[in-house]
């Protein structure tokens, strides 16, 4: 199991490293994609039991089920990344279209 | 209590304090004219004294010259502070990493 | 109990305006603001309502999916495991500010954009209504989880309203907001994830009574503390403060500044109440005094420098959070130590939390007035303003009002916190209050240097008139409540203050709400 979490490390990891380093708009909207799946893996694999099926009563193979409040968390945390990554591709583009470019440098606020 | 308030070692109180402002603004008032009643309103002696110079016409300061006393004689910590406000989202960012690192260690330390 | 369901009519009618809103406008136009003005008038009422309740019994709990609400463990179980709206002081204290502010945005907001296109409008008011939804739900819920749902509504709506106007310089401040907001955010959800997988709940009552300070722990702990500090805009992440607040239009700078202040109040609810029983709170105290201290020093001399008057005004916001992160951060220091809180703990949390009201009230006419200098003269650069106080008389004296509250000259409900504050940090650290006081005097330094060059001097802008009537009627508004803070601050302190300072400082009760006394 601890390569799960390792791996959920390594992705946010990355995700801070495109955030923190990248100069294009997209590509930090990527970076910020990135670390949500990190998260979302993180809440699903806190409901892991060893040997347990999904947790539906129809035709269940075994008694023995993952637990189900992690996946219904994780439902509600993709579809608030659906919309937050929409957001903020929307603003890009109209960020492209009134300075011209995707780079974070030509930005006008300061100081 | 309904008018004020009480602080750990005193009270304060708005009404006392607008009926103790007026007070005293009458008084002044009263002062100022019994005894500003001889000043002159136009004229030579009513120019303020510039050493002799003549005194500059009224022109409107812009804001960004108003305090530059202010702004020159922190220049040092305003060098630090100003450059390092560049606008670029991936430095709002780094701070959040910094922050949350010095936090991480200090929680854990004590 | 006078009606159950009142918490979640105050979340829901709002929801239900929000929605029915572009439908209203599309179909039969006038009608919408009256739509959105009633719902709002009423769903103020209910939070008159509810406050009376809290007032009276204390705490209000509302579980979801009961068959009576009022029944938190449901017959067998000893964790709680549906959503559970825990309400007390310090909620209805929030959620009175937001019920004021969002009416007054909404009255503003009729005159100041009625040039825009009116489909754009029905967008705005939907985004508008949502807002409050956020942001009462955030200050209504006992359930983490459920605050990260409420607060990433919040943020959405809120970074889609900064960028408003889509000029290239709202798009990047509404981008910045966002990405600020997203990664906050997720990182309170991995803490979120954290306690669930330690504690098998995410009530924050269950997981506060089953509380081991350990190494996990102080991870989420950290990650919480940062995240919700770097929303409500602390020194050395403020950097998003300027630029949102700039860009987007006054009425929804209002709202911004109680967006803030709801993250201000999901970091004191962590730190009181979830990690109230078992964490060093020296430790956390002295955190929040070390943001406080920066933020308010930082804030009010990067404000001096500045050109543009409604950056000016967002870096004097930050400077603001600061005192009430002083105040709250001296107050949880010393909340172990029975004879110190008593002594001046109690206290330095009353002007904190005072504080906040008076920041809302006094920030937020500032902000109105800035707004209308933008509604006529089209610049917020004080370079090209001057003598307006020959030509704007009522935004004038609003302004002057707003400026003497803010840097806390007496009689206004300024010095009446900031004086709490003072004498209280005092008695805990002299060196803390003597910058609280420098950082007070530098404040209305800059605030005279916006009305010299913006009000007086010579008549430049000649083809200048008066704002409309209800953007005064909005600015009027909050002038009032001022002024009545200022002459009844015993009555509000007595009234409001007290029951959510109380709030916070009784963990155990928090506790006991959900739990039923069992710990």
């Amino acid at each position: 199991m601890n390569f799960v979490y390792l791996s959920i490390v390594v992705l946010i990891a990355l995700g801070l490293y495109a955030v923190l380093t990248k100069k294009n708009l997209i590509k930090i909207v990527i970076g910020i994609s990135i670390i949500e799946s990190a998260v979302n893996l993180f809440l699903v694999v806190l409901g892991y039991v060893e040997g347990g099926v999904a947790p539906i009563y129809t035709l269940a193979p075994s008694e023995k089920m993952v637990l189900p409040t992690p996946q219904a968390l994780t439902l509600t945390s993709i579809v608030i990344g659906v919309a937050v990554t929409a957001l903020m591709l929307a603003l890009a583009v109209n960020y492209f279209n009134k300075y011209g470019s995707l780079d974070v440098r030509s930005r006008r606020l300061m100081k | 209590m309904v008018f004020g308030i009480e602080t750990g070692v005193g009270t304060w109180n708005a009404i006392i304090f607008a009926v103790a402002f007026f007070i005293v603004s009458i008084v002044v008032y009263i002062l100022s004219r019994l005894l500003f009643s001889g000043a002159h309103k136009e004229g030579e002696q009513a120019k303020p004294f510039l050493s002799g110079n003549e005194e500059v016409t009224k022109q409107h300061v812009a804001a960004s010259n108003l305090y530059w006393g202010f702004t020159r004689a922190l220049k040092s910590y305003y060098d630090v502070v100003i450059p390092a406000h560049t606008g670029i989202i991936n430095d709002y960012i780094g701070w959040f990493v910094i922050v949350l690192a010095i936090v991480l260690i200090l929680v854990e330390v004590f | 109990m006078m009606f159950p369901h009142t918490s979640v009519l105050i979340i829901a009618i709002p929801l239900l305006t929000a929605f029915i809103t572009p439908v209203v406008g599309k179909v039969i136009r006038p009608l919408r603001n009256v739509i959105i003005f009633l719902s709002l008038l009423l769903t103020f009422g209910l939070v008159i309502s509810l406050a009376w309740d809290v007032y009276s019994f204390g705490h209000v709990v509302y579980t979801f999916g009961a068959e009576n609400p009022g029944i938190t463990l449901p017959s067998g179980y000893s964790l709680p495991i549906r959503v559970i709206f825990n309400i007390d002081g310090m909620s209805v204290f929030m959620a009175l500010m937001i019920a004021i502010v969002s009416l007054v945005a909404f009255v503003y907001s009729i005159d100041f954009l009625k040039k825009e296109r009116q489909d754009k409008m029905d967008k705005y008011y939907t985004l508008l209504l949502l807002m409050c939804v956020g942001m009462y739900g955030m200050v209504f819920t006992g359930d983490l989880f459920n605050l990260f749902v409420f607060f990433e509504i919040l943020s959405i709506a809120s970074s889609a309203l900064v960028a408003f106007r889509t000029s290239g310089e709202a798009s990047e401040a509404g981008f910045k907001y966002i990405v600020i907001s997203s990664i906050a955010a997720l990182f309170i959800l991995f803490a979120i994830g954290i306690f669930y997988s330690q504690y098998n709940a995410l009530n924050i009552a269950a997981i506060a009574a089953n509380l081991n300070f350990g190494v996990l722990d102080k991870l989420a702990l950290s990650l919480l503390l940062v995240g919700l500090a770097m929303k409500a805009g602390t020194i050395p992440m403020h950097m998003w403060v300027p630029d949102a607040y700039g860009e987007s239009p006054a009425p929804i700078t209002l709202m911004l500044l109680i967006a803030t202040q709801a993250s201000l109040y999901a970091l004191f609810r962590i730190s009181f109440s979830l990690f109230g029983l078992h964490a060093n709170l020296a430790l956390l105290g002295w955190i929040l005094i070390i943001f406080g201290l920066l933020s308010m020093f930082v804030g009010v001399t990067l404000a001096i420098p500045q050109k543009d008057i409604k950056r000016l005004m967002a870096y004097h916001s930050i400077s603001q959070t600061g005192y009430m992160l002083l105040g709250v951060g001296v107050g949880l220091a010393v909340l172990n130590d029975p004879t110190a809180f008593s002594n001046y703990g109690f206290k330095a949390m009353e002007g904190g939390i005072f504080h906040m009201i008076n920041y809302i009230l006094y920030k937020g006419l500032l902000f109105l007035t800035a707004g209308a200098i933008f509604y006529r003269l089209k610049t917020k650069n004080l370079d090209e303003m001057g003598g307006l106080a020959h030509r704007m008389p009522f935004t004038t004296l609003f302004f002057i009002i707003g400026a003497l509250a803010i840097a806390g000259i007496p009689p206004f409900n300024g010095f009446a916190s900031k004086l709490l504050i003072y004498e209280s940090v005092y008695a805990f650290n002299p060196f803390l209050s003597v910058i609280a006081m420098l950082v007070s005097v530098l404040t209305l330094a800059s605030f005279v240097k916006v009305f010299q060059s913006a009000f007086m001097g010579p008549d430049i802008n000649k083809s200048v008139k008066e704002v409309p009537i209800w953007m005064l009627v909005g600015m009027g508004i909050l002038t009032l409540l001022i002024v009545l803070f200022s002459l009844f601050p015993g009555l509000v302190v007595d009234t409001i203050i007290k029951p959510a300072v109380i709030a916070l400082a009784e963990r155990q009760a928090y506790i006991s709400a959900v739990l039923g006394g069992v710990l």
